[in-house]
């Protein structure tokens, strides 16, 4: 490998071999991590074949921009440094999907950069994607569908909390639910798990739909009005619901 | 941009939309129009779930279940739950220390509660015009008033 711009994803291990491993299984890692750089703003990413063997699947994968990756360089120095959590929600899942693989088929998942012999990251089953302070709760997570289905069901999200986009784990039922709201803002419960340093979603396992729907705000708040009648907060609203919290002591 | 709104704006929102007999408040007709601004380029409003007991207080019992389902049909509700509840430790702590706070303390307990739930939600703007929701807030999110209407631009005569 001459080109120094290029990046080698090598799935191997014991169990990688092509009786085992069907050709979707791979493309699902490649597709990933692909995702990841892109959202990094590298827009030519280009994924090549090169190689498959026993023992091996080798794909490399080429950018215009050269080796400096921004997305890939926070993968890499987050493998290093066991804070795959600090990651933005896109690469995050992008190691989480080699994971799975390196966890399913008993093997690792090897990075080479430019000729370099030795893999500069690898990520094994047992490669850690939690940190150590993660919060988990049950919580409703709203934002913007932009993609449902896979072979494993997700909800891809715009997340409010986030302002950057998340994939959710649900149940296939789940999926098809959500699938005619693609682009609509719905709101998801389920489990969370937060990063209590930075406080950003770690993970997301979407339970069920909410009945939050995108209405227009004028119909909503007249219906509101309608049931709610004469509320008894009077004129001054602001010295009312300062009273309210006085009222507490 | 996600907007999180505190229980008058809340209560000036409903009574702008209520029928044609609602009193010409002022705060309600600004409420209205910046609602519609806010609607009109695509912003998302929140409403903590601390506000919307607030609200419900001030609105006869036998409506607060089907009110409620309104409110969250319409709304997202961004809840008091386990994130927002250790932020409002770390807020209470850099309010009052380990000192016990008194009667003062207490009374902010709601303030806390509605800052934090905005900021577990991610909002970038946090309306409200309680002066201790905006002395919590300061610093950790955006705090502002309903503005006034934007003034409409007039063409002017020959143009």
């Amino acid at each position: 490998m001459s080109r120094p711009d290029l990046l080698e994803m090598r799935l191997t291990g014991q169990g990688v071999t092509l009786a085992a491993v069907p050709a979707r299984e791979w493309l699902t890692v490649a597709d990933a991590l692909v995702a990841a750089l892109q959202s990094g703003g590298v827009p030519d990413t280009v994924l090549a074949i090169t190689g498959i063997g026993e023992g091996s699947v080798v794909l490399r994968i080429g950018t215009l921009a050269g080796d400096a990756v921004p997305a890939w360089s926070a993968i890499r120095r987050a493998l290093e440094e066991q804070k795959v959590h600090r990651l933005p929600g896109v690469a995050r899942e992008a190691v989480a999907t080699a994971v799975r693989f390196a966890r399913k088929y008993m093997g690792r998942v090897e990075f080479r950069e430019g000729s370099a012999v030795e893999p500069s990251a690898v990520i094994h089953g047992d490669t850690p994607l939690l940190g150590l302070g993660i919060l988990r709760e049950t919580t409703v997570i709203y934002g913007r569908v932009y993609r449902v289905g896979g072979a494993e069901p997700k909800i891809g999200l715009e997340a409010d909390t986030e302002g950057t986009r998340i994939a959710c784990w649900c149940s296939m039922e789940l999926a098809q639910r959500v699938a005619p709201l693609l682009y609509q803002r719905v709101g998801l419960s389920g489990e969370a798990k937060w990063d209590a340093e930075t406080w950003s979603l770690v993970d997301f396992h979407a339970r069920d739909l909410t009945d939050y729907r995108e209405r227009p705000l004028r119909e909503g708040l007249a219906a509101l009005a309608a049931i709610v009648g004469e509320d008894h907060w009077g004129d001054d609203v602001v010295a009312a619901v300062r009273s309210v919290r006085s009222d507490e002591a | 941009m996600t907007i999180c709104i505190d229980t008058m704006v809340l209560v000036w929102a409903v009574r702008g939309f209520r029928s044609a007999e609602s009193p010409a408040e002022p705060m309600v007709s600004r409420t209205k129009s910046w609602l519609n601004e806010l609607e009109r380029d695509k912003h998302a409003i929140l409403v903590p779930a601390p506000v919307i007991g607030e609200y419900l207080a001030g609105v006869d019992p036998t409506r607060h279940a089907e009110a409620a389902a309104q409110l969250a049909k319409q709304f997202p509700v961004t809840a008091y739950g386990l994130v927002a509840a250790v932020r409002f430790a770390e807020l209470w702590h850099a309010a009052y220390g380990t000192s016990k706070p008194g009667a003062d303390g207490r009374r902010h307990k709601v303030d806390m509660q509605i800052v934090v739930c905005a900021l577990a939600a991610g909002a970038d703007v946090l309306c409200s015009h309680n002066d201790d929701v905006h002395r919590f807030a300061a610093g950790r999110i955006r705090v502002m008033e309903v503005p006034p209407p934007r003034p409409v631009e007039q063409a002017l005569p020959g143009m």
